[in-house]
């Protein structure tokens, strides 16, 4: 798959803070690129970045083979983006806010190409009615609809499932894995919400104080031949003692909240307690730590 | 592309409420002038040339007409329009930073000097059309209500008596200029605004810089009145007045002298004061888009 974005050593300083220091990362052609960090990571930082809004200190960003800070113009026509808030013209109406983005992407859409996509939205009869009578949902759902208008090839949502209630999280990320899937849109997608994007990504970064932590696949990265296993037992030294002295001892992480931590593969487990009843140890919970919201936790040091 | 950004901006304004709020009241205040005039007119003429008719011998009833009438409405609302015009152009910028529609924008295909250009413009339009409501108001209206006559335009030591036949063009070339100052307040506006991300600010800050300037400019003091005050746009937006002086025959007063039809008294100094203006504009905009196209949009 060819490359849509290539960021390389990407800087971004405010007087002495540096939001940003040597970010490099890479999103091939039809990925659903997760973007994940803390608060303050600089996500959305980074996400301006790409989008033009704010200008890097350094480094390089490559978007569609073309260097962002040259061929400005080009490549935005090609990008479609919501950065935080979905703040449109709220005395307009979605109708005309679909219709003043689309001119201002350098296409004139059609009533009834408008129409059809506040209709992918789920905004279709709601299509003339003024934006500050929306709710949170239909503002996001509306944001998307002015970032499709012109029909992009790259797909950049910033925290797009902020503020939704559950129905909402749910058409955000059915929206996403539509646009991937049937579309072929390449997405870029930062959110808070691990378990969303645990979902619907098929890459992931998590940056943290601006610097990369890791990239790759999200199969990969949730690797089930290295998964963790979090014991909870009463006695936790005797359990790691009786432990130490059969094969399971060299998989011993150690004690993290009050649980040993074991790393082994996912189809071990049942092996693994099979050990601990053999060896008579009462068991109080037994949890494999697979879920991306733990991996994150682990890199981060949160 | 400019012309769609263009477009755009003119569609925004059209959409916004605020945008009527400027020309409700001038309506307001152009009719009370009216109202005032019609009930009071002669008693307000009669005060007003007071001191000079103990001097000259005024024709006092010839003087309340719709030119006049109109001629007193550029002259008490010429000064205050520009916290119109500041109240729109003020808000181009920071506004939409303020909404977050401003990121929404910058991250389309469109140059960020083109998005300050048509901003401008639109701004421009804006303060046309609203001279023109003024003029149909202020000048049609007037001249309807109080009927036409020749204009009477007094100045501290003389007067003129303009014939009617001569005035329209005037009034005319006066609009025109005045459109021309206040395209000064709209590109002064504009820059304040794009070093802010709340509209207040800028809208306050271009009132106080009007204010603080016509301040300066009267106050009558040789330290202003020979460095500072000529270089004050705010002077120069007074030029439309200009328009209204007429060369007479003879050089010494005006008062009697039969006045040369078609002509301006300093066509000279309304040439430089437009000269000016542009170069107020040009320095503005010319600040607004440099800081624009560095700015990090961070609303």
């Amino acid at each position: 798959m060819p490359d849509v974005i290539k960021v390389t050593n990407l800087t971004k300083t405010f007087n002495d803070f540096t939001a940003v220091a040597n970010l490099s990362f890479t999103v091939s052609e039809g990925a659903v690129y997760g973007f994940l960090g803390q608060n303050g990571a600089g996500k959305s930082t980074t996400i301006r970045m790409l989008t033009t809004l704010i200008q890097p200190t350094g480094g390089l960003i490559q978007i569609f083979g073309l260097n962002l800070a040259q061929h400005s113009t080009e490549i935005l026509r090609n990008i479609g983006a919501v950065i935080e808030r979905p703040d449109l013209y709220k005395y307009l109406t979605a109708y005309e806010n679909v219709q003043l983005f689309g001119k201002l992407s350098r296409v004139h859409p059609t009533r009834k190409q408008i129409m059809e996509l506040l209709h992918k939205v789920g905004l279709a009869d709601r299509a003339h009615s003024k934006m500050k009578t929306y709710s949170q949902g239909m503002k996001q759902r509306l944001g998307i609809a002015t970032a499709l208008i012109h029909e992009p090839q790259l797909i950049i949502l910033d925290e797009p499932v902020n503020g939704l209630d559950p129905q909402g999280i749910a058409d955000i990320r059915h929206l996403i894995l539509h646009l991937q899937q049937d579309m072929g849109k390449t997405i870029l997608v930062s959110s808070h919400l691990l378990t969303e994007m645990e979902m619907i990504a098929t890459d992931l970064l998590i940056i943290s104080k601006g610097a990369k932590v890791v990239e790759g696949k999200l199969a990969a990265l949730l690797n089930p031949n290295s998964i963790q296993v979090a014991l909870t037992v009463q006695d936790v030294q005797r359990t790691q003692a009786a432990l130490q002295a059969t094969s399971w001892g060299a998989h011993c992480v150690g004690v993290v909240d009050d649980a040993l931590v074991y790393t082994m593969h996912t189809n071990d487990i049942p092996q693994f307690n099979n050990q601990l009843v053999a060896l008579g140890i009462p068991v109080q919970g037994l949890r494999a730590k697979h879920s991306l919201e733990d991996y994150f936790l682990q890199l981060t040091g949160s | 592309m400019f012309l769609t950004i263009l477009r755009i901006e003119i569609f925004k304004i059209l959409k916004r409420p605020r945008t009527y709020i400027s020309f409700g009241a001038l309506t307001l205040l152009i009719l009370l002038i009216q109202v005032a005039m019609k009930a009071n007119g002669q008693e307000f003429i009669d005060l007003l040339l007071s001191a000079q008719s103990e001097s000259f011998d005024i024709p006092k009833d010839k003087v309340l007409n719709g030119y006049f009438v109109c001629f007193l409405i550029l002259n008490m609302l010429l000064l205050h329009i520009p916290l119109l015009v500041a109240l729109i152009a003020a808000d181009q910028v920071s506004g939409e930073a303020n909404m977050g529609t401003l990121r929404f924008m910058v991250g389309r295909p469109v140059s960020r000097t083109q998005i300050i250009l048509a901003k401008y413009v639109a701004s421009v339009l804006y303060i046309i059309v609203l001279l023109i409501w003024m003029a149909l108001l202020g000048l049609f209206l007037s001249n309807l209500l109080f009927g036409t006559n020749d204009l009477f335009i007094g100045r501290q030591f003389d007067y003129f008596l303009i014939e009617q036949g001569d005035v329209m063009w005037r009034y005319c070339l006066a609009f025109l200029y005045a459109t021309l100052g206040l395209s000064v307040i709209a590109a002064l506006a504009i820059m304040l605004s794009v070093y802010s991300e709340n509209s207040i600010g800028p809208i306050v800050a271009t009132t106080s810089v009007v204010i603080v300037c016509t301040i300066i400019q009267q106050l009558t003091v040789p330290i202003f009145e020979h460095t500072i005050t000529p270089l004050l746009f705010t002077t120069h937006m007074l030029g439309w007045k200009g328009f209204f002086y007429p060369q007479a025959f003879e050089l010494v007063g005006n008062d009697g002298s039969p006045l040369i039809v078609g002509t301006i008294e300093r066509v000279g100094a309304l040439y430089k004061s437009v000269g000016i203006l542009i170069g107020y504009i040009v320095l503005f905009l010319g600040i607004a888009i440099v800081k624009f196209k560095k700015k990090d949009i961070l609303s």
